[in-house]
């Protein structure tokens, strides 16, 4: 039974982790555009948005590492992307990706639920409730940092 | 014989009293005295249960996979109850062996426990007939009685899984898992091993609940499973809303992160997150200079910035050396070993 143990009380724990990197990104992307310190177009600032979401995302999962089938699939995707080309995907769940067909359909939202938690398509459904809470608390760790860098980065 | 099965009829139907042992032994002898002369039926697997010393009996009432002998219905004259609980479970009727086998045993396990809450009601109505050559069976039927009673505990619970599910991606390798059937379900291996996946399903959804907030006032999958979707897409949706506003603010960030590395030091950030935060920060941001810089320097992807890739290469190697990022980190080499060396230290 999947054990809901809180991962971020370790000092060495994820939110630390994610902290680091996260920051490291940002610092790196704030110092590439180092000419113009304030975006000014719309356009250059989604893409820093866009830039900065994808690097929230990157640093939570790499944060997390490869035990959890949604880090392992947010960071396919980033190296899939940077490299652009396509890896062969190692379905190991493909085969019982059906096995649980009676349950749990109500209104498609098992559907919905794969499609939200990164890499979720190839579960089957008792390890996707398992990713989910996981990625759930992923997830608040990464809203608490960000909105702590915001918090002391414009005081 | 039949006067005698008429005379106990009543008794079996009063209401249930607390169990006393001694006379529990008499009214099971009287009991066992009646089936086994029970005409016609021979022998019968249940009376063979029924003469078998106790902890052979409950082993056999335990094991699901007993091979059960071929059972014509036993019959208890005396008592209307269990032939309605016979009738109920239709195998009795059937002749065959090994699908039923389950079925039987948990059958007649729970018709045992029919027979053993009835007992009492036997025994308040003979108080005075004791006899000293009952008392040695009566010992060994009360031990029977109380392993009985364990058993129906047991049987009240819903699963004794013995399978190891501490690995959370056990999920197909479960060892021989042993399931105990509630009363009254049906109990072939297709519907318990669809029990069992379920109860595990059901457990984590649990899980969920807790972690989810307001959930736990919900019942029903659907609208649990509703409300998680809706969790996850409002964390989502903060993580984009956060991240616009990182992107607007942005551009004055100097954290000196060796500084916040050596600070933290063992204490976790996330625990005093707000207090140490500020001033490992802010205490040492003279010190940044000529440190930033190595971190700026040649760290050029194209795509998405992860300077952290570079130090995956040292703590996690899941990430097979790809030669452009080792290229890249090349000149940087003396920077990520140094903060690695850094991070190696806490």
């Amino acid at each position: 039974m999947k054990i809901a143990k809180n991962p971020h009380t370790n000092p060495t724990s994820i939110k630390t982790r994610f902290a680091l990197r996260f920051l490291r990104a940002i610092n790196k992307l704030s110092n590439d555009n180092g000419t113009s310190p304030r975006p000014l177009n719309s356009a250059d600032r989604r893409k820093r948005c866009r830039a900065i979401r994808a690097a929230s995302y990157a640093s939570m999962a790499s944060a997390v590492g490869p035990n959890k089938a949604w880090s392992r699939a947010v960071l396919r995707k980033i190296r899939n992307r940077t490299k652009e080309m396509i890896k062969p995907r190692t379905r190991r769940g493909a085969a019982r990706g059906s096995m649980n067909p009676r349950k749990e359909l109500g209104l498609g939202q098992e559907k919905e639920l794969r499609e939200l938690v990164p890499g979720g398509e190839a579960m089957d459904f008792r390890r996707l409730l398992n990713e989910t809470g996981h990625y759930i608390q992923c997830l608040r760790a990464q809203v608490q940092v960000m909105r702590k860098i915001l918090h002391y980065s414009s005081t | 014989m039949e006067p005698k099965v008429e005379a106990t009829q009543p008794q079996f139907r009063s209401g249930i009293s607390g169990p006393n042992p001694l006379e529990m032994g008499l009214g099971f002898d009287e009991i066992h005295g009646l089936i086994s002369a029970a005409p016609g039926t021979g022998s019968s697997s249940f009376t063979a249960l029924l003469e078998l010393p106790p902890p052979q009996a409950v082993e056999l009432l335990v094991k699901e996979d007993y091979p059960v002998k071929p059972m014509p219905p036993p019959i208890f004259p005396s008592n209307i109850a269990l032939i309605d609980r016979a009738s109920k479970f239709s195998v009795f009727a059937s002749a065959d062996n090994s699908p039923e086998s389950t079925n039987i045993l948990s059958a007649s396990s729970s018709m045992k426990l029919d027979l053993v809450k009835q007992e009492p009601l036997d025994s308040d109505s003979h108080p005075n007939s004791s006899s000293p050559a009952v008392s040695n069976q009566s010992l060994k039927s009360n031990k029977r009685k109380e392993r009985e009673k364990k058993v129906k505990e047991s049987n009240k619970k819903s699963k004794k899984v013995v399978a190891n599910e501490a690995s959370e991606d056990s999920g197909e390798k479960l060892p021989y898992v042993h399931v105990r059937a509630r009363r009254g379900q049906a109990t072939d291996s297709h519907s318990l091993a669809e029990r069992a996946r379920r109860e595990k399903i059901n457990a984590r959804m649990k899980l969920l609940q807790e972690l989810v907030p307001g959930c736990n006032k919900i019942s029903g999958t659907a609208m649990v499973l509703d409300e998680i979707i809706n969790h996850v897409q409002a964390l989502q949706r903060q993580v984009e809303f956060l991240s616009m506003r990182l992107a607007a603010v942005n551009p004055r960030i100097d954290f000196n992160l060796d500084a916040l590395l050596a600070a933290e030091g063992g204490s976790s950030i996330d625990n005093s997150y707000p207090g140490t935060f500020a001033p490992s920060i802010w205490s040492d941001g003279q010190i940044n200079g000529s440190r930033q810089h190595q971190y700026q320097q040649p760290w050029h992807f194209d795509g998405l910035h992860q300077p952290s890739w570079g130090r995956e290469e040292d703590t996690s190697n899941f990430i097979t050396p790809e030669t452009s990022l080792l290229s890249y980190d090349s000149p940087a080499n003396s920077a990520s070993l140094h903060s690695s060396h850094l991070k190696m230290e806490l």
